[in-house]
């Protein structure tokens, strides 16, 4: 059990798994209720798929609940504008922000009232205390404002009375040097950055001169965010930072939100920001889509929603002692690819190349287009700093063909984005420079 | 006025009368960097700086924020009084353009500048309300990237934001990404006002930017490490300070200088600006403004 898990943040990290089903139905039901009375895209939506929120008693009940899909919230907000998709609870505090989603299948705009930051701050507070932050640390906001995040963290500041460290610009490559200013500066005891800028300010240290803890050596809580992280990626971090822990959380913009506890695999769900299912699994535990639905009856509200991640949730007791089921979201469904005859993610062959060779954990590489349309598993890899790429090309086509039941292909292009390392791309090779 | 004694940035700036010899945002950098102090020895109690076993931490200001311009860069330090301060400035300033209740004001601007962060007390830990929640209006962020050019020209076609606040930096690939939207401004906003990280855009610019985007496009004069917001009038085009919070003198050689009343935690006393002058009160649109023309 790790010292964080030793203090529940409140009574429902001690209810039983059995005990938070019944939490769940219940909050659930009344989420529903309210959607139904004063949510117009689900006031519509609901009876059209003959479902009746009046019927709702248990969890058993949320498979009558339809399904939505981010296209169904662009419609409604392309025949409508933001202001009147109809998938909104503002409340009666003046003043709310509008926030973006991110990814490649368009932007939609979601819209958060003071009462909904107050409810889910305090749900994120708690996925915060579960990854280990307690007052007395310096904390450095990062969230970009068109990120719902950004309301999020100054909550959790404000209730700890954590002081506030806010870097100028923005979370990308370009402000590494602001960011490492900050971190050098301030000593925060615990950190929160997307994943592939741990190793933009690693790059940055290593410019000016700076050992790794010269950059981390106050960190005692790294939490990375953006990207599944495999094993060996975790040991990659703890190595190359000297952090002593890595912790995964996921979120979405759109109300789901999980965290890692240590004691086992997964990321456990925040009972209070979301339930979660994953659909269409093959097995029990298995992998399928993951789709959640909002706990927080305020601002854009996501019932039932399918954001095209692919995961598994594993419901078994874990030994932290906390209630909720364990996510661990492993890709995007439009990053799936087949081989022979299977469906494969990009997390699959990180995996599969550092079980295979451990050293490599941590590897740039991308999965090319171009191989995949040709039936094969075509890697285009960072050579190793030695430059010794034979050796290397030979173990992994053998034993990844052996893997995957295809044949193996490996490039060498001169080097690939540092955005790329821990987030695996499948891309065309045109995108990438020999 | 805060006490500036023990503070080693002002204590090292007597000047003949015993005051305060004015100072450049270059002078906090220089001093910060000499001191290896991130707040440039504007705190009290002396030089700032934490411990490798974490020690001054409990030093630290409720909330800290990196100024954008000057290099190295340097940091002010804020508290939740002082943030409501700054944000009403914004608020004024805001009010004075025209946003009113029910408006959306956007911003093409990083999350971490401080118009966006006085703007919603959502984004900023101990601020309360900020400039556009005590107007009743909505906002958004776009961050302040160029190739976020595109989802701006969006944002404004599907929020309909009344007015937007844009860097000068990401003006010019903004006017691309609306002309391949087909997104006209003056169908959508009342207003724009264009924002540089230290001092204020150049009136040609602005010019030329309004005439390109069809409508009213305002200037904005900061001094982040002064804490100093005005903003240009529509009536007699030059910038209107809040007498409330912001002392204004004239300095030798033709420049002026600010200091900030509210500022206390890393206080401005006598901040050059650079070259101006003031004007006196008498725009009809306000005519208690103090008044400054910007050159």
């Amino acid at each position: 059990m790790t010292a964080g898990f030793a203090e529940p943040f409140d009574g429902l990290d001690r209810l039983s798994p059995e005990a938070l089903v019944g939490w769940w139905g219940e909050r659930l039901g009344e989420v529903l209720r309210v959607a139904a009375a004063e949510v117009p895209f689900h006031r519509r939506r609901f009876p059209a798929a003959g479902f009746d929120p009046a019927t709702f008693k248990t969890l058993d009940d949320l498979a009558a609940v339809p399904l939505m899909y981010k296209a169904d919230v662009l419609a409604a907000q392309r025949a409508g504008g933001a202001l009147a998709a109809g998938i909104e609870r503002l409340g009666p505090t003046p003043g709310r922000i509008v926030t973006m989603s991110s990814g490649t299948s368009g932007t939609s705009f979601l819209r958060w009232p003071r009462e909904w930051r107050e409810t889910q701050g305090a749900s994120s507070l708690r996925a915060h205390w579960w990854a280990g932050l307690r007052p007395g640390t310096p904390f450095l906001l990062v969230a970009p404002g068109w990120h719902v995040y950004a309301a999020v963290q100054s909550y959790i500041v404000e209730q700890l009375g954590l002081p506030g460290v806010v870097v100028s610009g923005t979370y990308l490559p370009r402000f590494s040097d602001r960011i490492l200013e900050a971190v050098r500066r301030f000593r925060p005891r615990f950190l929160i950055l997307f994943l592939p800028m741990v190793f933009s300010l690693l790059a940055e240290g290593r410019r000016q001169g700076l050992a790794a803890t010269d950059v981390f050596g106050s960190v005692e809580r790294l939490v990375v965010t953006g990207a599944p992280i495999t094993a060996g990626m975790r040991d990659h971090l703890q190595a190359s930072t000297g952090v002593e822990r890595v912790v995964e959380l996921a979120g979405s913009s759109e109300n789901l939100l999980a965290a890692e506890c240590g004691a086992a695999p997964g990321l456990h769900v925040v009972p209070d920001t979301c339930h979660v299912e994953v659909l269409d699994a093959d097995g029990e535990g298995g992998r399928g889509r993951v789709v959640h639905t909002t706990m927080v009856p305020w601002g854009s509200m996501y019932i039932r929603y399918d954001g095209g991640d692919i995961g598994t949730l594993d419901a078994g007791p874990c030994p932290c002692g906390l209630p909720s089921p364990r996510l661990k979201i492993l890709g995007r469904a439009e990053h799936e690819f087949v081989l022979a005859g299977r469906r494969w993610l990009p997390y699959d062959v990180q995996a599969a190349i550092e079980e295979e060779h451990p050293d490599l954990a941590g590897a740039t590489f991308a999965i090319s287009t171009e191989g995949l349309a040709a039936g094969r598993l075509r890697l285009l890899f960072q050579p190793p700093g030695d430059g010794s790429t034979s050796a290397l090309e030979e173990m992994l086509i053998r034993r990844l063909g052996e893997r995957f039941g295809v044949a193996v292909e490996m490039r060498f292009p001169r080097t690939l984005p540092l955005m790329m390392k821990g987030v695996t791309p499948v891309v065309s090779e045109r995108d990438v420079r020999a | 006025m805060p006490d500036l004694a023990g503070r080693p940035f002002y204590d090292a700036r007597p000047d003949p009368d015993g005051g305060i010899a004015a100072w450049t945002l270059d002078d906090l950098c220089d001093f910060a960097a000499a001191a290896g102090d991130p707040y440039g020895g504007r705190l009290a109690g002396g030089h700032f700086a934490i411990s490798t076993e974490g020690w001054g931490a409990d030093r630290l200001p409720p909330f800290s924020l990196q100024l954008e311009a000057g290099e190295p860069p340097v940091w002010v330090g804020v508290d939740g009084s002082e943030l409501a301060q700054w944000s009403t400035a914004l608020e004024r300033l805001l009010a004075r353009w025209g946003v009113n209740a029910g408006d959306t004001v956007g911003y093409y601007e990083y999350g971490s500048s401080p118009l966006v962060l006085l703007s919603a007390g959502s984004y900023v830990p101990g601020l309360g309300r900020g400039a556009t929640d005590r107007l009743g209006a909505d906002m958004f962020c776009n961050d302040g990237m160029g190739n976020m050019a595109l989802r701006m020209a969006e944002a404004i076609r599907v929020v309909a934001p009344a007015a937007m606040v844009v860097r000068a930096d990401v003006a010019a690939p903004l006017t691309e990404a609306l002309e391949m939207s087909g997104v006209w401004l003056p169908d959508v906003l009342r207003w724009a006002a264009i924002t540089v990280p230290d001092g204020a855009p150049f009136p040609a610019d602005v010019a030329r930017w309004s005439e390109r985007w069809g409508l009213p496009v305002r200037r904005l004069l900061r001094a982040d490490a002064a804490f100093l917001l005005a903003g240009d009038c529509p009536a007699c085009e030059l910038f209107h300070v809040d007498g409330e919070f912001y002392d204004l003198e004239p300095l030798p050689g033709g420049d002026l200088a600010v200091t900030t009343r509210f500022a206390t935690t890393t206080p401005a006393v006598r901040y050059n600006l650079g070259s101006g002058e003031m004007v006196p009160a008498g725009c009809p649109e306000e005519p208690e403004a103090p008044r400054l023309r910007w050159i």
